[in-house]
């Protein structure tokens, strides 16, 4: 049957959409930790800086994509370094998608275990998540998109629930207002990778944007700019109500923070497993998102008809990885590992590859 | 003596000569050859008869119509050996033999007696005779509709149709006369898609009369009708209704290919046609809306959608639809529009609630008790604490209940179905809880789940609801509330991927490139506020209040 009105393309607006719901997932919920061991109850200016550091990346991947249209980072980048550099930088950035999804996938289910569940076995609630996960990366691009559209719908729901962690802020806990450590707060800024990683993406998605009166800098901008303002004053509103010294002393504060709000009259308890349910899809569209993108850049890089077939290869993978990094030191490593790959490549390999571009069309203006 | 025992009992051929091994295969062998040449007699002898047959017939044709009446009855015989229903009525047509061939029961013979016979015998004298097929139908016979036919296979068809064939010595023509007459259900209020304020008539099983059902609303000449015959031995008809300025280009042509290239012996029910159209058949989820309301059809085809009348089948298939189309209902258009509005999403929770409340209480029940306030979570484990068995069969085997019930209800007579709820209402109620199977709880939750796959305008919509209740119910049996989130997630993938002719199955349902259409999905606006045809349909022409037409 002829699919009259297939959209297999998305607007400017949808993109930053897209990204910015790629961002968000449960491995953000464990950030808070860390970030405030070195930023302490700056943790919420951090993340401002953090975000525009982040978005500083971005903007460089869509000038690089802008330079190649309808290409993916695949395709032109053997043309930029050589076809051996090419497979490495291709591959680097399929290792950075790679290591989200499993992140993403161990976030989730280590709260999901912890939180929902008493003896579940977390092995088979990431298997569960993926073959969801598979299931909706098999569709066409106008699928997920629509799917990712829905089930966005979830954050404000999720910001209703999260902002009662209000009802015990308090404005002492943010003191001193003048920041006195400002090297801490640098420090803790290439920890936000958990935080805005996902944008990634944007070197495979850029061909699948229509080119509208909108630039995608600004989109993917108002995006980040939603996704910072949530961050900063989610931060505020942490340090507000259980204090920075709290924060550093458990793994998820969130968690903790939403544990100590209560509701009397009300039919609502438990609030932290609403969090954690609110959490499920929207980890589900930056593991889809990902994954689409690690598929689909297989595709144009190895010339395939369709996206599907690499769907399966990387199943395996992704799971064996998520069951072998099971104890908290592993995981530690390979937070780490994922976090210096996720920073190289965005703050090295992408502006050397700029820096190439603009080079060789210094060079030869007609490239 | 013990030589010639063994001679007897070992050589009886050498007694009997013809009971011989020898002699038997040989008989054998002749009878096989007088069987295979039987074979090649008869075989010659059809292909004979078929090379006889072709002498003067042109191709894809049985035979010819000649001029000799008696001949052509004979031809129209033999098409139509052993239909004993089929009459014929010879008579005199002045000077000339005439034939009336009809089919019992499907015609009108009162009209065939005034407009035909008595107008052949009446007004000619007996010795007049007449050469041309033209004064006949122009000024001898008085029935409104006389079309001459050629084709014998049309001819064929038409009898069977119940339009009387007549034939006359020395025409090689024959006359279909429109003179078909059947039993049939009279005009009557809807069965399954009653409304509480709006028309209460409702297609039949007439393919004429739904035709001018529809044509009765509407004036409009860009509504165009195209009849197919589909099934290749029931021949049955099909109507193609779209408007012509309004319909998606492409949209008719590709649902014409499609029903052209149905290749199918018979066409029973609409829902045949339903099936074949659809893409993708495991969908529980139905992909073309069916309906038994003129007014809902009319209204359907204004919003660029089409129309396919099956004869004998009183639905009508409108397409192409999303999941929205299924939650409407006729009275949402009589209803004030907040009032609409209110209802219409209450169908969208209670589609929730068919599929999810049992997941929930399962999950909820097993998993997180501690989500529920104390005195609730106490007051649950106190009735649970009666009944034997875990939370996922107690919920199992209150659907099974329900399924059973439901389905004895739908099956039963209307006066016996009656009976069959009080029974049901008293079992499900209140027997399985005193008998401590159930705690009285999941029977409010079951309760609650039934009424609200009730509440669906689409019975066959509230049917993929109960589908898919038992897997997400196995998922929060297994995974608790993580479980239901994912068979959510799952669900809505599912949904988004299904297509109805290019059209998402979710409409505009949360689609923000679509939010001129939200003005009548999830609520209604007023009718002021209804001034374009939905664009997710793609009609030619968008305007629908306070433009030129």
């Amino acid at each position: 049957m002829a699919n009259l009105e297939a959209k297999g393309k998305m607007s400017s607006w949808q993109l930053g959409l897209v990204v910015a719901a790629g961002l968000l997932n449960a491995r953000a919920i464990f950030t808070p930790t860390i970030v405030v061991h070195y930023a302490e109850q700056f943790v919420w200016l951090s993340s401002a800086l953090g975000g525009l550091l982040f978005y500083a990346a971005a903007y460089l991947m869509i000038r690089l994509g802008e330079q190649f249209p309808e290409e993916t980072i695949g395709e032109y980048t053997p043309r930029l370094v050589g076809k051996r550099f090419g497979i490495v930088i291709f591959l680097v950035f399929i290792i950075v998608l790679l290591l989200d999804i499993i992140n993403c996938a161990k976030a989730l289910t280590i709260l999901s275990s912890v939180f929902l569940f008493d003896r579940t076995p977390p092995e088979f609630l990431v298997m569960v998540l993926l073959l969801a996960v598979v299931y909706c990366a098999m569709q066409e691009w106008g699928t997920i998109l629509r799917v990712i559209q829905i089930l966005i719908l979830v954050l404000p729901m999720l910001q209703i629930f999260y902002s009662l962690i209000w009802i015990n802020f308090e404005p002492l806990n943010l003191l001193p207002l003048w920041p006195d450590n400002f090297i801490g707060i640098l420090q803790g800024i290439p920890y936000h990778t958990d935080y805005y990683a996902g944008y990634e993406s944007l070197l495979v998605l850029l061909p699948l944007a229509s080119r509208g009166k909108v630039s995608f800098a600004r989109t993917v901008g108002w995006g980040f700019l939603v996704i910072i303002l949530i961050y900063v004053v989610g931060g505020i509103a942490l340090v507000g109500s259980i204090t920075a010294k709290t924060i550093t002393s458990i793994q998820v504060s969130i968690i903790y923070a939403m544990k100590s709000v209560e509701l009397p009259g009300t039919f609502i308890e438990r609030l932290e497993n609403y969090i954690i349910m609110f959490f499920i899809p929207l980890t589900y569209i930056s593991m889809v998102l990902d994954y689409f993108v690690v598929a689909e850049g297989c595709r144009k890089y190895l010339k395939y008809k369709d996206h599907r077939t690499f769907i399966p290869v990387f199943l395996p993978l992704i799971f064996w990885v998520s069951s072998v990094v099971d104890t908290p030191a592993r995981q530690e490593t390979f937070r780490n590992f994922s976090m210096y790959m996720a920073l190289f490549f965005s703050f090295v390999i992408i502006p050397i590859l700029l820096f190439l571009v603009w080079r060789k069309k210094g060079s030869n203006p007609q490239c | 003596m013990e030589k010639s025992l063994r001679f007897r009992f070992n050589k009886l051929s050498a007694v009997q000569p013809n009971t011989s091994i020898s002699e038997a295969r040989r008989r054998l062998g002749e009878l096989q050859k007088q069987v295979q040449q039987s074979k090649a007699i008869e075989s010659a002898i059809s292909v004979a008869a078929k090379d006889l047959r072709k002498v003067a017939a042109p191709a894809g044709q049985p035979f010819i119509f000649t001029n000799n009446i008696e001949i052509n009855e004979q031809l129209v015989r033999s098409a139509l050996a052993r239909c004993d229903d089929v009459k014929y009525r010879p008579f005199r047509a002045g000077k000339a033999k005439a034939l009336l061939v009809y089919l019992g029961g499907l015609t009108d013979t009162n009209k065939l007696e005034t407009t035909v016979i008595e107008c052949l015998t009446g007004r000619l004298g007996s010795n007049q005779s007449f050469d041309d097929v033209n004064k006949i139908t122009n000024l001898l016979i008085t029935t409104a509709n006389v079309t001459v036919v050629s084709k014998p296979t049309e001819v064929i068809t038409n009898i069977l149709k119940g339009i009387p064939l007549l034939l006359i010595d020395g025409i090689s023509d024959a006359l279909s006369i429109d003179a078909a007459k059947y039993e049939k259900r009279q005009i009557s209020k809807a069965e399954n898609e009653d409304v509480a304020r709006g028309p209460h008539d409702s297609f039949n099983e007439t393919l004429s009369d739904n035709i001018a059902l529809v044509r009765r609303r509407t004036k409009d000449p860009d509504l165009k009708v195209e009849m197919f015959e589909i099934g290749s031995r029931t021949q049955t008809s099909v109507a193609l209704l779209y408007v012509d300025d309004i319909v998606k280009p492409g949209l008719v042509d590709e649902v014409r290919n499609q029903l052209l290239s149905i290749q199918i012996d018979k066409v029973i029910l609409s829902a045949n046609i339903e099936e074949l159209l659809s893409n993708r058949v495991w969908n529980p989820f139905p992909q073309i809306l069916t309906t038994e309301r003129p007014d809902k059809t009319v209204a359907g085809l204004y919003d660029g959608r089409i129309s396919i009348i099956v004869d004998n089948s009183p639905t009508v298939l409108i397409l192409p639809v999303s999941l929205q189309d299924f939650l409407q209902s006729v009275d949402d258009y009589t209803a004030r529009p907040a009032v609409a509005s209110l209802i219409r999403f209450t169908r969208y929770i209670s589609a929730l609630i068919a599929i999810f409340l049992p997941a929930l209480y399962v999950s909820i029940v097993s998993y997180h008790p501690g989500m529920l306030p104390s005195g609730l979570a106490f007051a649950i484990a106190e009735l649970r604490a009666k009944t034997p068995f875990p939370s996922l069969l107690e919920v199992l085997l209150m659907e099974g209940l329900l399924e059973i019930f439901q389905e004895a209800i739908v099956r039963l007579p209307q006066k016996l179905a009656a009976a069959a709820g009080v029974v049901g209402a008293l079992v499900i109620g209140t027997t399985v809880v005193e008998a401590a199977l159930v705690n009285a709880l999941l029977v409010v939750v079951i309760a609650l789940t039934g009424l609200a796959s009730f509440s669906m305008p689409s019975y066959t919509f509230g049917m993929a609801l109960r589908f898919f209740r038992v897997p997400v119910l196995i998922a929060a049996s297994m995974l608790g509330l993580y479980g239901v989130a994912i068979a959510f997630i799952v669900m809505v993938v599912f949904l988004c991927s299904l297509r109805s002719y290019g059209e998402s199955y979710l409409g505009d349902l949360l689609d923000i490139t679509l939010i001129a259409d939200w003005k009548d999905g999830l609520v209604r606006l007023p009718a002021k506020f209804l001034t374009s045809r939905p664009k997710r349909l793609g009609p030619k022409d968008r305007t629908r209040l306070g433009g030129e037409d």
